[in-house]
């Protein structure tokens, strides 16, 4: 068996940073984008056909197009807190596209575009709106889809007249995942969602309902029974052992499933993910609230709801 | 009519104006460094230029700038804002601008040089068989006669021998390839570097034409490199003898022409051919340590091609993944806007994909029984550390534990083996010597510290280390022969090492 095809620990090691990093880029890490590449072929398999994912592992970078099945708040890009910082960014990709790579251009320059590109009104003398560039322009540093050149982007916040120079480098060419289609031709998440299914198999069973319910094991912190005739859920039940060991093989999580609720849970804790507990303040207050919870729940003071599905049960 | 034929041509304004001597000294530079292939020129290399000579003593730095715009507004310049990449925000501001002359101006440039010298043609291309034709022509030129009745000193070259006007032709085939070759090329590269094809290049038709050009000039590149070699030998070769006689034979042909209306001088012929001759050699060879013109010219070739296929890689990439991203973004931003927060990070989700995972931290699972409710499984127990900036954890204090015997003893363990090692090598060394290849099977542990010597040895300079109590030794390989170095556990191929102690 050649090293291409083999899945082991360095394998593991590479799957977990796919999952917990946006793309894995060459230049700065590497090692890492050198462990992928050996592994491309094991890794490439498995998260195909597991969770439908692709694995892009190209010249300058590595990265896994991480689609959740069902999405949630916490997965958007946290460091926003505005739609119009969205908003701004989609408007900072469309510029970058103009530019080609290697380009270089001020603050300013990109700052009166974007007040034509904008689909709304833009006043650069107001500090909100000024606020809302500098977090898009740190995320975007951040992800390596523009570089500084010079100057700081702080500054910006308060004084509009303060100037960076930025360069375009190839990466932001690939920050957009493809779509069959022409992104400007669908207008809902169900839309965009059902984009990526090329096959026409059944929604409830066959490899749509694996890689769903493999995707909701693991990027989420658990999957909770929605009903009683729950299509995932039997999945999950009827295949248990198949899931428990494939998920050991591949992954350093240990599975587990309880008559509501599965989940990828870790014993160790890596330094590089989102976990609960963590070490903010907020999850020692939660975990005393949770055992506080617990003993009144088990002295029968206060009821679960009969534990039925209807109500999520998390500990 | 054709409406063209009717209107005034800008280009040549400057032909014919008040500042003619000005423009004519810039634009007849832009010219020669065009031949050169240097399309693109800071006004400071101009203005360094121009102050060489006398009658720009009192020129300044705005004159020129002003003599720049008035050249660029008739069309003869073409000002090009310096791209290259900057590492300031000053920098960048300073619109740095280099020029490049119009093909217009070079076509009128070259016409008036050519009306000054009474030359001809312009074409632009790569020629590949002009270099051979130039080598063949060469070749005839310089051949020795080798005629069995004379002995080898007494060889003549064949000029001496030929006709006057075959000297002549072959003479003058020579140099009119020659004129050819450089003419052709420069313009040629002129126009594969020129803005228009530059954005060319960046469309998607370029793809269609990219691969013929591409053959096109890698084969000229083959060619220029297989004859270029030979025309260098031939002229690193042919001596000043045959220079002498073969311009004067030229000369004596040219003479012969009977004219009517002017007297030639002969010597004036001669200095003419020989700075022909010289422009040949230059061109080939360079001159004072310059790079030759024939470098600079497979500098540009090269280049182009390495450009070439950036841009094509570019466009590949650009036709595969990002078709009318821009619209994409635009649409995606309209979008955003109007959503809730929570709804735009889940479409966030959708399309950028989902950043980071979240999982549980816990004890290994604990129940087989998948009925089992989670409320009814014991919980993982965590301990929470007060959140005080000064806590630490209680440590217990403990007594010092003397532990001087152990260590003692530990040390005499590990000189005995020191010892023991000192052993075995001193059976091995035979008159400060190790031969590897003579050595009786050895223990692995005595494998592995010559292993380890050798490591240390070759990695200086001169091939000495030290050994672990510090002898000094020389690693010598004796000769290429591979050897065998048994042991108990194994044998191992190596090549013929000899350790010898130094002191």
């Amino acid at each position: 068996m050649s090293s291409q095809n083999l899945y082991d620990e360095q394998a593991k090691e590479a799957a977990e940073w796919l999952l917990e990093n946006f793309w894995v880029l060459r230049e700065d890490d590497p090692d890492r984008y050198r462990m992928i590449r050996e592994r491309e072929q094991a890794l490439t398999l498995y998260f195909r056909e597991k969770l439908g994912y692709r694995l892009i592992v190209h010249r300058y970078f590595a990265k896994l197009e991480k689609i959740p099945a069902v999405p949630e708040t916490w997965m958007g890009i946290q460091e926003f807190t505005d739609p119009r910082d969205y908003a701004l960014f989609c408007c900072l990709l469309a510029f970058i596209e103009m530019k080609s790579v290697d380009e270089q251009f001020l603050l300013s320059d990109l700052c009166e575009e974007l007040k034509s590109l904008y689909p709304d009104e833009l006043d650069w003398t107001h500090y909100e709106h000024r606020k809302s560039l500098v977090r898009v322009m740190r995320f975007a540093a951040s992800l390596k889809l523009v570089l500084t050149v010079d100057g700081d982007i702080e500054q910006f916040r308060y004084a509009e007249t303060s100037e960076v120079l930025y360069e375009v480098p190839i990466y932001s060419r690939y920050f957009m995942r493809t779509y069959p289609k022409d992104l400007f031709q669908y207008s809902t998440l169900e839309e965009l969602l059902e984009a990526e299914h090329t096959d026409d198999s059944d929604e409830q069973t066959g490899m749509r309902r694996r890689h769903r319910v493999y995707r909701q094991l693991f990027l989420t912190p658990a999957m909770l029974r929605k009903s009683d005739d729950d299509v995932d859920f039997l999945y999950l039940r009827t295949y248990r052992n198949r899931i428990r060991e494939d998920i050991e093989k591949h992954t350093n999580y240990q599975f587990e499933l309880y008559r509501n609720t599965a989940m990828l849970t870790r014993m160790e804790r890596g330094l590089r993910q989102d976990m609960y507990p963590d070490q903010r303040a907020i999850s020692d207050i939660s975990l005393q609230f949770a055992e506080q919870l617990r003993a009144d729940v088990l002295s029968g003071r206060v009821t679960t709801g009969g534990a039925g599905p209807d109500h999520p049960q998390y500990v | 009519m054709d409406e063209q034929l009717l209107k005034p041509i800008p280009e040549i304004t400057y032909l014919n104006t008040e500042n003619t001597w000005r423009y004519r000294a810039i634009l007849r530079f832009f010219y020669r460094q065009h031949e050169r292939l240097r399309h693109y020129l800071f006004p400071e290399e101009v203005y360094s230029y121009l102050k060489q000579f006398g009658a720009f003593q009192s020129y300044t730095e705005d004159m020129l700038e002003q003599d720049l715009q008035r050249l660029v507004a008739w069309g003869n310049l073409i000002p090009r804002q310096e791209t290259g990449r900057v590492s300031s925000i000053e920098e960048f501001k300073r619109k740095k601008f280099r020029y490049q002359c119009s093909p217009y101006t070079v076509e009128i440039e070259r016409m008036v040089h050519q009306l000054e010298q009474l030359g001809e043609s312009f074409g632009g291309s790569l020629e590949r068989t002009l270099f051979d034709r130039l080598l063949q022509l060469l070749g005839e030129l310089t051949t020795r006669d080798t005629s069995p009745f004379r002995a080898e000193n007494e060889q003549l070259y064949r000029v001496e021998t030929m006709p006057l006007e075959e000297v002549n032709l072959l003479w003058e085939d020579l140099f009119d390839q020659f004129r050819k070759l450089t003419e052709n090329a420069a313009d040629y590269l002129a126009y594969l570097k020129s803005e228009k094809i530059e954005d060319l290049m960046q469309t998607e038709d370029f793809l269609l034409y990219k691969e013929a050009l591409m053959a096109y000039l890698r084969n000229f590149m083959a060619a220029l490199q297989k004859s270029s070699l030979r025309i260098e030998s031939i002229l690193l070769h042919v001596d000043d003898q045959w220079l002498e006689r073969t311009v004067e034979r030229v000369a004596d042909y040219q003479m012969s022409i009977p004219r009517l209306d002017e007297k030639i001088d002969k010597e004036e012929i001669i200095t003419r051919l020989k700075a022909q001759w010289n422009s040949l050699r230059y061109w080939f060879l360079g001159v004072n340590g310059n790079d030759s013109e024939l470098l600079y010219m497979q500098n540009e070739t090269n280049e182009t091609i390495r450009k070439m296929t950036r841009f094509a890689q570019r466009l590949g990439e650009r036709y595969q993944n990002m078709r009318s991203r821009r619209k994409d973004y635009l649409h995606l931003a309209g979008w955003f806007l109007n959503l809730s927060m929570e709804e735009a990070h889940k479409l966030s989700a959708c399309v950028f994909g989902v950043f980071h995972t979240r999982h549980l931290y816990t004890d290994p699972g604990r129940t087989e029984d998948i009925d089992a409710d989670l409320w009814h499984e014991p919980p993982a127990v965590l301990t929470i550390k007060p959140r005080t900036r000064h806590y630490r954890e209680r440590t217990k204090p403990s007594a010092i534990e003397d532990r001087s015997a152990a260590k003692q003893q530990m040390l005499q363990q590990h000189l005995l083996m020191r010892e023991a090692e000192r052993k075995l090598i001193e059976q091995i060394t035979r008159n400060d010597r190790i031969r590897l290849s003579e050595l009786p099977a050895v223990d692995p542990y005595v494998r592995k510290t010559l292993l380890q010597w050798m490591t240390r040895a070759s990695g200086q300079e001169d091939g000495t280390a030290k050994t672990e109590s510090g002898r000094k030794f020389k690693l010598i390989l004796l000769d290429d022969e591979m050897i065998e170095l048994a042991s108990s556990d194994g044998i191992m191929r190596m090549p013929n090492y000899l350790i010898m102690f130094l002191e």
